[in-house]
């Protein structure tokens, strides 16, 4: 119990050297937690436009449909049959070619009696929905290859493009980001650099009166970490606000993009920022923390 | 307390601090440590409480072999290591409270305990009507004295004073002395390397004098060397 103790004191002691580290240098920590905000803010508006493009591919996934054209010598309900037993296939619904030559006719609105005219040209036709639109591709293969099949039809290309935007967005931001976050931890560890120069004699006195190598860096790496945080509730600040603001008027002004990621969405992304804040600062801190307090001259 | 055993130094650049260098002292002894500028004294100091490692022999501080000592367990040896430093190496933003304070927060020290034991130490050095004055409002000898109270705050079995007079003149020189034979008393074996001739033939304690980093004279109750200086 007293050991338990004595650890909560340390850990006390350790927060407020932490906390009066960062208040001796206000303006030199408000600078690293914008840094640290500009750079997870970047992060996070990838992140969540890479969230929405996947879930704008997601709807219209869902919307494309596989069209299956028989030959006209196929039993269409044998065949209906035998794609329901795919997996992946949530519906299969027939249309006869009768229907859809009646379908025809009235979008023509004619006056004129086709079918005494020719004979209906159109096959009997299956419309299969999908249960995961990103099957799409390997679905519309194998229901191909069945017999009686003539030939089918799907927004192949388009889901495939949104596929790749999606892809794309998701990488350009791991790079813009991973090339924002080497300036950042060279930003951290050079704040740390000059915190550990101000406090050489703090530590110093620590170390000669008996603190232990790990207990001298844990105020500084609580400092990046506490850098690393700041940095991030800024960044929900900005993610909100960007949500709040730019997309819901995008939305209005497109209605029928369906933009799905939901505050909840944010937060989802906010909390992930918040780790990799607080874990870029920590690392920040102990890399500069190892180099330049150089344990074997205490 | 302290056995030393064969022990050399040579810096990087070459410098041979210190050369096949024997000595015991006691517990609750009183030692001087003298001899010129460059003799040694404050490396041997540096190698007892492990701020420097020796380059070969043996070191041990109450049964630990101090050289061999990992960096990881330093804390242990330097928790039951009193060190007093020429220019007191106080943290100038804080009170003198918190100077003191400072040594028991780091290994956690309950508060009430922390109180008692700050206001002794400070009782001890006669500075506790100073609390609340930052150091730099503090004379010469009061800021050494209360670099005295941060060193024996958490009781150590052992005292090294690196020239702890040397900024200070004769007058507060003594006094600092005197506190350092209160504390020797109370049981603390204390170690004190030193230039000043006047308090060193005055006291008449152990006195051992070393030159070219080498020990060359040990006596009982000496005085500071004809020759050496």
């Amino acid at each position: 119990m007293e050991s338990i103790k004595r650890r909560w004191r340390q850990f006390e002691f350790i927060c407020e050297e932490a906390l009066a580290s960062i208040t001796r240098s206000m303006w030199m920590s408000w600078m690293v937690v914008i840094t640290m905000a500009v750079s997870l803010s970047i992060l996070g508006g990838f992140w969540l436009l890479a969230e929405d493009l996947n879930s704008l591919a997601h709807s219209v996934g869902s919307k494309v449909e596989i069209m299956v054209f028989l030959k006209d010598d196929a039993p269409p309900n044998a065949t209906a049959q035998a794609i329901r037993g795919m997996n992946g296939v949530a519906d299969v619904s027939l249309i006869t070619r009768d229907q859809a030559w009646q379908d025809l006719q009235a979008d023509m609105k004619s006056e004129l009696k086709f079918e005494n005219l020719i004979d209906n040209p159109l096959p009997n036709t299956l419309r299969v929905k999908m249960a995961n639109p990103d099957e799409t591709p390997v679905l519309a293969d194998q229901i191909s290859k069945l017999t009686g099949v003539e030939d089918i039809k799907y927004g192949r290309e388009l889901l495939a493009k949104i596929q790749q935007i999606a892809g794309f967005t998701q990488l350009l931001g791991l790079v813009i980001t991973g090339l924002l976050f080497t300036g950042t931890l060279a930003v951290i560890g050079n704040t740390i650099r000059l915190a550990v120069q101000n406090r050489r004699r703090e530590i110093e006195i620590m170390q000669l009166v008996g603190a232990s190598q790990g207990f001298i860096h844990w105020p500084f790496l609580l400092e990046g970490c506490f850098f690393g945080f700041a940095g991030a509730l800024l960044t929900c600040g900005v993610l909100f606000g960007w949500r709040t603001f730019v997309t819901t008027r995008l939305q209005g002004l497109f209605p029928f993009l369906p933009i799905m990621s939901s505050n909840m969405e944010t937060l989802r992304v906010a909390g992930y920022l918040a780790a990799i804040g607080m874990s870029v600062g920590a690392l920040g801190s102990l890399l500069s923390v190892m180099r330049h307090m150089h344990p074997k001259s205490t | 307390m302290i056995k030393i055993k064969q022990v050399s130094k040579v810096y990087p650049t070459g410098v041979k601090a210190l050369v096949g260098l024997n000595l015991d002292v006691r517990v609750g002894e009183f030692v001087f440590l003298v001899g010129p500028s460059g003799a040694g004294k404050s490396t041997l100091m540096k190698l007892i409480y492990r701020s420097e490692v020796p380059s070969s022999g043996q070191i041990v501080v109450g049964g630990v072999d101090v050289g061999h000592l990992p960096n990881r367990q330093l804390w242990s040896l330097r928790q039951r290591i009193g060190v007093v430093f020429q220019d007191y190496k106080l943290l100038p933003q804080r009170t003198i409270f918190e100077n003191v304070a400072f040594a028991l927060k780091v290994i956690g020290t309950s508060r009430s305990e922390l109180q008692k034991r700050v206001r002794s130490a400070l009782d001890l050095v006669g500075l506790r009507d100073y609390s609340d004055a930052l150091p730099h409002q503090l004379s010469g000898g009061q800021q050494q004295r209360v670099c005295l109270a941060r060193a024996i705050v958490n009781t150590p079995p052992l005292l090294l004073a690196d020239e702890p007079t040397g900024n200070l003149d004769p007058e507060t020189s003594w006094e600092i002395m005197r506190l350092l034979t209160k504390i020797n008393m109370h049981g603390t074996t204390v170690v004190v390397a030193t230039h000043n001739k006047l308090v060193v033939d005055n006291m008449r304690r152990r006195v051992v004098t070393i030159d070219n980093g080498k020990l060359v004279l040990d006596q009982a109750k000496g005085v500071y060397s004809v020759g050496v200086n």
